[in-house]
């Protein structure tokens, strides 16, 4: 009986069964045999989160673009549907061919966040494969996996066969040319990891061998078998003329971000010392307006969205902003299409600009400025005034708006309770700032949400060597803010302080986490980013269980010296300049944005010879 | 202001996989596949101005459907032939048009819908299920716990379900059915195989097929 008449009886008794059955418009559909390699494209999370992902759209459509690959994807199943594929015996399968991915040639997965991590061993799991990439003999499937947890991708060192650090495009595809070279002169799977670790920006973690201290610190990393001693990261050279998708895949059910989405730059300029993307997407490269403008037509075109979001990390950092508005708003006015821009700044948001996100969403406006003080806000880097949020929220309220959240983060590194009481102040200058205006929306009241988050500290940002808070000290940091907020127009919202802990553990864990991780999936977590799945007590079990404990990964200082796990990788910024920036914090002394002066982050030699361009220079 | 809007009414099937996808999301798939096309759709004219379209007898997740009407209106006079050529050609896999034309009969027409049912058991059992079936339209009621808004009301179905015809072969027991439908009165098939599995084992696996919408007189919407 075939996979798709066994999954009938069974989608009858699961939530939206439309996320297990493929057949969206422009999901591709080839002959298998008229392809020689199968690509799973697997998202360890939900299909609502996976689908609204567009680093997932764009590996698709590179890979399908080539009549010789066909990638399909594939998603984690929720609790029920899981239940009942084990029950029934159902392996995980890909959404397009509706068959079992243990076959496939290529199983990737994409590492946005590291609570995903029991989940790709679940998900190994029900696909009937064995986690760990030694009980894996045969050439394939390769399980590789890529995305920013890539950087330090050391937990998984044991289930994982080839990480790809940095950007995919090119190197996805040459992984693949290499293995159908594999495939024709009857490789080891050995043999072509080997060879593998030789193209740029792949990182074979068994070809390595990491030594540890009594300390339990790293002593050494070693390669093997010829393999490099350092890995650095893969940019694209000239991000306007990669490929970008035509088309997207368009969902029936509803998933997190249903819309068009154009990256209309790729890194940032701003080096806010806890952002680890501000580091690792380095250097900053951008799209001409034109190009995106077609992107944008082709995208609306194929998918019949109503709304086209403009994303990167910092779009108001996009110089020819302006310029795309201009050619994209005729059309998108004469078809009814919103035009979304997320991540704006507070500083560089023009009166223009304001009124064009005014017109899509009138309901809230989100901004971030993260710390509470001007002095944490310089700390961090954010390079942020209150004049500025607090004449942003006032040219907010002159536009309509009535409803502001703000973003928070405790247990900032410098961090004092003066700091966090800063938050409430802050919140209640907001508020002040409405009804001290004449021109203020008549009739309405002002709702200031103020969301915190615990600071998670992550490799390759000024802040990998620094602890992270204990929950205790976290739980003290909250109760102190609540205390100082005296109006009833401010409302606070957190985060799960213990998610944040296993967090920070995974984000610089070494390989000896790997034996934690099997052991917490095996007890039953998965979907940990979920909180109806995560246990705490679970993960400490598997910890005590291997004899760690969390807290020398998460709340142990990092002398500059020391050897991390992640020291064999390297993603172009300098160590020298992370640990000069982390001095500076201490100092809560600012460094100018790239464009204002180049700070010599390392990031330019990222490029290839004589093609740095600007702001980076040599 | 806009001169003339001219209604129409599309008939499509909801076959295969189509059939997970509930009708929210049909409704959000039918607004896209709308917009990909060239046609001259009417949007209301609030101030969030969005595409005119409404469904008559929306179909419940899970079931198929040889014949689903949805309504919509066009600014300007064009063959019924390009509007469902275009709209056949992008609509999602599943989903296929089978007539464009101008409504004949408001929604509110809609009195029943007739239901193909066909239910797997093991071969030994098929003969005793066919008789349970028979015996039950046999009854002079049928009663079963209605879910409504307001909470649970006990209704009788007999005189709003008719067994049109009944057999086994080697793919189970199938029925054909016709069931009260619309907004006011709407008997689901759901509902009815509730009422026969009360007191028999459910089947192996269902597969139920909506195969017309009729009037009170029993015609084809239209």
């Amino acid at each position: 009986m075939s996979l798709e008449a066994r999954l009938e009886p069974i989608l009858e008794q699961v939530q939206k069964p439309a996320r297990y059955i493929g057949g969206e418009l422009n999901s591709v559909v080839k002959d298998p045999s008229r392809v020689s390699v199968r690509y799973a494209l697997c998202f360890p999370d939900l299909y609502e989160i996976g689908m609204s992902h567009l680093g997932m759209k764009i590996l698709y459509s590179i890979k399908n673009k080539r009549e010789d690959i066909w990638c399909e994807r594939v998603f984690a199943p929720a609790a029920d549907m899981e239940a009942k594929m084990r029950e029934h015996q159902i392996p995980l399968y890909g959404l397009e061919s509706l068959e079992p991915i243990a076959g496939f040639d290529f199983i990737g997965f994409s590492l946005q966040y590291e609570l995903c991590y029991t989940t790709v061993l679940n998900m190994l799991d029900l696909a009937g494969l064995p986690v760990r990439s030694k009980d894996r003999k045969s050439l394939a499937p390769i399980v590789m996996a890529g995305g920013p947890c890539a950087c330090n991708p050391e937990p998984l060192a044991d289930f994982v066969d080839l990480f790809v650090l940095g950007e995919g495009e090119e190197v996805n595809l040459e992984l693949i040319d290499l293995y159908k070279q594999a495939k024709e002169e009857h490789w080891s799977k050995e043999e072509y990891l080997r060879r593998a670790s030789h193209i740029p920006g792949v990182y074979v973690p068994s070809l390595y061998q990491v030594t540890y201290r009594e300390d339990g610190t790293v002593r050494e990393i070693v390669p093997l078998d010829g393999a490099p001693a350092r890995v650095t990261k893969r940019i694209i050279q000239n991000l306007d003329r990669v490929e970008f998708p035509e088309s997207f895949v368009v969902p029936f059910i509803d998933i997190v971000h249903d819309r068009s989405m154009l990256e209309v730059q790729r890194g940032c300029i701003r080096g806010c010392r806890f952002c680890q993307a501000g580091f690792i997407y380095r250097p900053i490269r951008d799209k001409r307006p034109e190009t995106l403008n077609r992107d944008a037509l082709n995208l609306s075109r194929t998918s019949g969205y109503d709304e086209v979001s403009l994303t990167s990390l910092s779009t108001s950092d996009y110089l020819g902003l302006e310029e795309l508005l201009d050619q994209m708003l005729p059309w998108t006015e004469e078809q009814q299409i919103n035009i979304a821009l997320p991540s704006l700044r507070i500083d560089n948001c023009s009166e223009k600009l304001m009124a064009q996100i005014a017109k899509v969403r009138k309901s809230g406006l989100t901004f971030a400025p993260e710390a509470g003080t001007q002095r944490l806000r310089d700390a961090i880097n954010k390079n942020l005034t209150e004049e500025e949020i607090l004449s942003t929220c006032r040219s907010a309220f002159r536009s309509g708006y009535t409803a502001v959240k703000l973003y928070f983060m405790i247990g900032l590194p410098t961090e004092t309770m003066e700091d966090v009481a800063g938050i409430a102040d802050l919140a209640q200058k907001v508020v002040d700032t409405f009804y001290r205006m004449p021109e203020k929306p008549k009739g309405k009241g002002v709702q200031v949400t103020v969301s915190v988050s615990c600071f998670v500290p992550k490799p390759f940002t000024p802040f990998e060597f620094e602890p992270q808070d204990t929950p205790e000290q976290l739980r003290e940091k909250q109760k102190h803010l609540l205390a100082h907020v005296r109006s009833r127009k401010i409302s606070v919202k957190y985060h799960d302080s213990d998610t944040s802990v296993l967090e920070a553990v995974l984000a610089r864990g070494d390989r000896r986490l790997c034996a934690v991780l099997e052991s917490a999936w095996r007890a039953g977590s998965r979907l940990d980013g979920w909180g109806e799945h995560f246990s705490m007590e679970r993960w400490n079990q598997a910890f005590a269980q291997h004899g760690l404990d969390p807290a020398f990964y998460a709340h142990r200082r990092r002398d500059y010296g020391e050897v991390v796990p992640w020291s064999h990788l390297d993603y172009g910024v300098s160590r020298r300049f992370l640990i000069a920036e982390n001095k500076k914090a201490w100092e809560s002394a600012v460094t100018p944005n790239c464009r204002e002066r180049c700070s010599g982050c390392g990031a330019a030699a990222l490029y290839s010879d004589g093609e740095v361009k600007p702001p980076c220079k040599k | 202001m806009q001169e003339v809007m001219i209604p129409v009414r599309l008939f499509f099937s909801k076959t295969g996989r189509a059939k997970y996808i509930s009708h929210l999301d049909t409704m959000r798939t039918f607004t896209r596949a709308f917009r990909r096309t060239s046609l001259p759709l009417w949007y209301t004219q609030g101030f969030n101005p969005h595409l005119y379209m409404t469904f008559p007898l929306p179909l419940a997740l899970g079931v198929e459907s040889l014949r689903e009407a949805v309504d919509f209106r066009l600014v300007q006079q064009m063959d019924f032939q390009r509007v469902a050529d275009e709209m056949a050609a992008v609509l999602p896999p599943g989903f296929g048009v089978v007539e464009v034309a101008a409504p004949v009969m408001p929604a509110s027409a809609i009195a029943w819908a007739e239901y193909e049912i066909r239910l797997a058991y093991p071969e030994q059992e098929r003969e005793a299920m066919l008789f349970a079936l028979k015996g039950l339209f046999d009854k002079p009621s049928i009663d079963v716990v209605k879910k409504t808004k307001k909470g649970e009301t006990l209704t009788d179905i007999r005189p709003h379900a008719a067994l049109l015809d009944c057999k086994t072969d080697e793919n189970g027991l199938w029925m054909w059915v016709r069931l009260a439908a619309g907004s006011t009165l709407n008997i689901s098939p759901q509902l009815l195989l509730e009422a026969f599995q009360k007191n028999t084992r459910p089947a192996d696996s269902v597969k139920i097929l909506r195969t017309a919408i009729l009037d009170a007189e029993r015609k084809p919407f239209a």
